[in-house]
């Protein structure tokens, strides 16, 4: 049973049809990496699959549940849930230390600050950023606000991870750091999805997906 | 604990706006309590007044300069103003309440300096204190109720050698009842008699403003059935009778109708005719200005201050939330509801107006008058909704995909 079914999704900004008549099959456990040109409709397709737009025609059914059918609240929950983000610019809040940072998806729940504190410190060691964690992000490095935001994603034991252009912002080295570590992950049964334009960070995928203007295609 | 961290990373983002927001509300808190106090003890007053359906007439001579020393040369004219007292007080047309307002002489009193009206008189005299010679129908006009003793009754109407009198409120703490109090008025001495002490917040309308008794001695305003023989108290009455001419008409009856009897009756009596002026207000003055301007102007300055008020914190919400909507994508992406970032900006603008609020309500039990907190209560609300209805709109737009990739 795949984690993830999306079938014949529609999705248009205006007059411009983004995603036309898209059908992806996720099982767990896969890495996925979703290729494209700019404005081909990846990172719409990744807000679907996080749950962030919901203003498409179409079936999405996470894990045996019909997304378009259940309301915001319960959305939320299997965001909270399920789903890790990892983007671009790290989206951190710079004024909060690291550790807060990576803990805000347990602050929805009723966990005990104890509790929160020592999977923080956990996460952080697993990602190797143990010693950041007093630190503001406005202090980190890019790879280093990369491996905070991964630590946030992780923190939940997501059954995905969504990352949109992980390794956008940073350098070489850094990139590969980052890639190891989702190829760490992903071996730990982690399913990730990555979204990006760049054919070597997708050929480190299970499968690669590419989008285009008449739907999506497998490449390998 | 997520809230108090978005609270406070909002706050801390425009501090200096922050403050401005919080002096502008508090002056709308402080404006509005003002007002209220105002309307409230207005409305109070006007409540006391039974007859507040019928329009208020206030009846004036006309005796000026070389007139008046020609009127009152002649002792004998008091018998046109008893004339025309008596087609007053017996008009079925409207109701003729006496309210003469008179300065008297209480000899050998304890009273301290607030009572006094005027300059003092030196031995064994205390200054001149508020009077009011009235009649029965001021009392019942004008609701006056007597918390101790008891009011007027028809006998008190008649002169007799001690004057039943009413003391106001204020004056409890230095006479009781029964006590004689030796007076002067008009020139004349008098023994007084406390027979009431009339009730906390009596008030009766003087020409153009509510005055309160608390510290008044009201007297019984005399009917006197055979006017006197000799020339001096026929001057001593002639005072009086036109004190007694100068009342005031309660009457359903429009203005210009009233204006045409009253002339019609002076010339049919040989005198200037008198002229009436309506009182249609029921405002206390403060400061020198007519209470009902008064509180047009502060009703008018708290509309501009608090429609200006809700546009300043709505544009200051907004140009917060765009600075933070990152952070509220972040928060989203997360697992955080749209509703937890929304109370947030709701508990921040009602937080800053809560300020505003405490300081209103203590410096209103402070300084009073004291209003309901239920009243102001209802003000915060109203103000705090109005504050975030902008905010949410900006909210419910803000795309989380595009903000979080930075697209925005």
């Amino acid at each position: 049973m795949p984690l993830i079914e999306l079938k014949h999704i529609y999705k248009s900004y205006s007059k411009r049809i983004v995603l036309n008549d898209l059908s992806l099959k996720v099982t767990s456990g896969e890495m996925i990496g979703i290729m494209g040109r700019s404005g081909s409709g990846k990172s719409t397709l990744l807000n679907i699959l996080g749950l962030l737009d919901t203003e498409y025609d179409g079936s999405y059914i996470y894990n045996n549940i019909e997304i378009p059918k259940i309301n915001e609240k319960k959305r939320t929950e299997i965001r909270r849930d399920n789903i890790g983000f990892v983007v671009q610019n790290y989206a951190l809040i710079n004024h909060d230390k690291v550790s807060y940072n990576i803990s805000l998806p347990l602050l929805c729940k009723k966990i005990k600050k104890k509790e929160i504190q020592d999977r923080v410190e956990k996460i952080a060691c697993k990602v190797g950023i143990a010693d950041l964690l007093n630190k503001y992000p406005y202090e980190l490095s890019g790879g280093e606000s990369q491996r905070v935001a991964i630590a946030r994603a992780l923190i939940r034991n997501p059954d995905i991870i969504l990352a949109d252009e992980p390794t956008g912002a940073l350098d070489q080295v850094t990139e590969d750091e980052v890639l190891g570590l989702f190829n760490e992950l992903n071996k730990e049964g982690v399913t990730i999805l990555l979204v990006t334009h760049n054919k070597s960070i997708a050929n480190q995928c299970n499968k690669i997906y590419e989008l285009d203007g008449n739907g999506i295609h497998i490449v390998n | 604990m997520v809230i108090i961290n978005l609270i406070r990373d909002s706050l801390k983002t425009n501090k200096k706006i922050n403050i401005l927001l919080v002096f502008q509300i508090t002056m709308v808190f402080i404006l509005i309590c003002f007002s209220f106090g105002f309307l409230h003890q207005t409305n109070l007053k006007t409540l006391q007044l039974k007859n507040t359906t019928k329009t208020l007439y206030k009846i004036n001579d006309n005796f000026l300069g070389e007139a008046e020393k020609k009127f009152f040369q002649q002792p004998d004219n008091v018998y046109i103003l008893n004339s025309l007292y008596k087609w007053l007080s017996q008009n079925s047309e409207f109701d003729y309440i006496v309210a003469n307002h008179q300065s008297v002489y209480v000899y050998n009193s304890k009273l301290p300096s607030k009572f006094e009206y005027g300059v003092n008189t030196g031995n064994n005299a205390h200054g001149e204190i508020n009077s009011l010679q009235v009649n029965s129908k001021f009392l019942t006009y004008f609701n006056i109720t007597a918390e101790e003793g008891r009011l007027f009754n028809k006998e008190d109407y008649n002169l007799k050698n001690s004057i039943p009198i009413l003391l106001g409120s204020e004056f409890k703490e230095y006479f009781k009842l029964h006590d004689h109090l030796q007076l002067s008025y008009l020139s004349k001495h008098f023994d007084g008699e406390v027979i009431g002490f009339i009730d906390n917040d009596c008030y009766y309308n003087d020409s153009y403003n509510l005055r309160k008794l608390d510290q008044y001695i009201i007297l019984p305003s005399f009917e006197v059935e055979n006017l006197p023989q000799n020339s001096e108290d026929k001057s001593f009455d002639l005072k009086l009778y036109l004190d007694k001419c100068g009342g005031l008409l309660a009457t359903d009856m429009p203005a210009n109708y009233l204006q045409r009897i009253i002339t019609e009756k002076c010339y049919e009596l040989d005198i200037i005719p008198y002229q009436i002026e309506g009182l249609i207000s029921f405002y206390p003055s403060i400061w020198g200005m007519e209470g009902e301007k008064l509180q047009k102007l502060i009703n008018m300055l708290i509309i501009i201050i608090t429609i200006s008020y809700i546009f300043c914190i709505s544009i200051s919400t907004a140009s917060k939330i765009r600075l933070l909507k990152k952070d509220y994508a972040v928060y989203i992406a997360n697992g955080f509801g749209m509703g937890k970032i929304f109370i947030s900006v709701v508990v921040e603008i009602a937080l800053i107006n809560f300020i505003a609020f405490i300081i209103a309500v203590f410096g209103n039990q402070i300084f009073g008058p004291r209003i309901p907190i239920s009243q102001l209560s209802i003000f915060y609300l109203a103000i705090t909704l109005a504050s975030i209805v902008y905010p949410y709109k900006l909210l419910t737009k803000i795309d989380i995909s595009k903000t979080l990739r930075g697209d925005s």
